[in-house]
């Protein structure tokens, strides 16, 4: 009879599941807070505001709509070699987070294509909104930052596929963006079950990020190193991040709604740099540390 | 040849590879606005006193280069800052100028972010061409 080797599978030693590492209370609380359904959003209001907007209005709402609508799928389509890396060493917790997360952009791709066929009605092909510094990010550097852990799950390659994902596309351009288009909604007064679910979508990115400032953090802590890969990987991104505000802008004069581009820069900015500040502390702290840092 | 960091002489070198850029021309056709780069100064350092040097941009284009008088520190309405360190960083290529802006290491002294952030590209290309002047910085930084 052959003896099967043990996988040490955590759950069943002494120790079990560690539930005070950050991941797992991200996981606790994604069970409380994610769980909405985006089904069940009213979008009863949202049709009639729709018929009540001027052309470049509803032109600028398909816009930014087309933008997210894409980088949901992006994301809920490239997150799996990231989860595969973390199962491959066997890091169960963190694993146990992911599989929220990845529910979760399946649930955001659901809400935002909801919204374009029952309230827009927009049987069209959005992806002309898609502006240069956009593809180059959500077609090109994304999913090839991920692809690249299924044939070198290296800490440089994870910490390559986080700050691309967790700090640039959620980090930067969904956060910001969903900031600027909820912000927009509710000092309009329209689209309430559209703000409704994009309420629910910033608080569900929050937890993502958190997590990719854990997996940075736990990364650099254990090789200080990385931390130049990180500043790298910025200085390549953050152009075309920028950018694409810009090019959601430019061709409206005057924007709609009053949307303004300072805006969107100043809160991208003040978040970005509570992140980097708290990832940077982590070149001079143990893992053990990391492991109490607040999510 | 070779001129120290932030002095008349470098900035006049800087103008003059500005206008050699045309990545620069092609994404700075609308910006219209004099900027002024600083150094703060480290006592104890070989840079114990601020630098500035000051660029006059219009259109794609430099008008004139020069170490920043108290006049131009007044007008200019883009001043931009950071230590000795991280210019060397930012003219080596290992800090992009707007990643250290959001960063929060370089500090938009004087301007307004949005306004700056809607030039990223042009911003680049003036580290581009700061980058290919011939560079000198005291040893002690």
């Amino acid at each position: 009879m052959t003896t099967v080797t043990a996988r040490g599978l955590k759950t069943t030693t002494a120790g079990g599941l560690n539930h005070a590492l950050p991941p797992m209370r991200l996981y606790h609380k994604a069970k409380e807070l994610g769980i909405w359904n985006p089904k069940h959003i009213d979008l009863t209001n949202d049709k009639a505001d729709w018929h009540k907007l001027s052309d470049n209005e509803r032109d600028v709402i398909l816009r930014l709509t087309s933008l997210f609508q894409a980088g949901e799928e992006s994301v809920t389509l490239d997150l799996l070699p990231l989860i595969m890396t973390i199962a491959r060493e066997g890091r169960v917790e963190e694993e146990m987070f992911l599989t929220t997360f990845l529910w979760e952009e399946a649930k955001h791709t659901e809400f935002f294509r909801r919204f374009i066929d029952e309230v827009t009605g927009a049987a069209i092909d959005l992806t002309p909104y898609h502006s240069e510094s956009y593809k180059q990010i959500i077609y090109k550097e994304l999913p090839d930052s991920l692809n690249a852990l299924l044939t070198d799950p290296s800490p440089a390659n994870q910490v390559k596929a986080s700050v691309t994902y967790n700090m640039i596309v959620e980090g930067v351009m969904a956060e910001t963006g969903y900031h600027g288009y909820y912000a927009m909604l509710e000092k309009n007064n329209i689209l309430p079950g559209l703000k409704e679910g994009i309420g629910n979508l910033k608080r569900d990115e929050s937890r993502h990020i958190a997590y990719g400032v854990y997996l940075l953090s736990r990364l650099v802590a254990s090789d200080p190193s990385l931390w130049e890969i990180i500043e790298e990987r910025m200085n390549t991104l953050f152009e075309p991040a920028l950018n694409i505000v810009n090019e959601i802008f430019a061709p409206y004069d005057p924007m709609p709604f009053n949307l303004q581009i300072d805006e969107f820069f100043a809160f991208a900015m003040n978040q970005f740099q509570k992140r980097m500040s708290r990832i940077e502390k982590a070149r001079k702290q143990t893992i053990e540390e990391i492991d109490k840092m607040d999510v | 040849m070779a001129h120290e960091v932030f002095t008349d002489a470098w900035a006049q070198a800087w103008c003059s590879k500005i206008n050699e850029n045309e990545n620069y021309k092609e994404n700075a056709k609308d910006w219209e606005w004099p900027l002024i780069l600083k150094m703060s100064g480290t006592s104890g350092t070989d840079i114990a006193e601020d630098r500035a040097v000051y660029v006059d941009l219009k259109n794609g284009e430099c008008l004139a280069g020069r170490e920043a008088t108290s006049g131009d520190m007044e007008k200019a309405p883009y001043i931009v800052t950071a230590t000795a360190k991280t210019w060397q960083k930012v003219l080596n290529g290992d800090t992009d100028l707007m990643t250290g802006i959001m960063w929060g290491k370089i500090k938009l002294e004087k301007g307004n972010l949005g306004a700056i952030a809607q030039y990223v590209s042009a911003a680049k290309q003036l580290v581009v061409s700061a980058a290919k002047v011939e560079t000198t910085f005291p040893e002690n930084i």
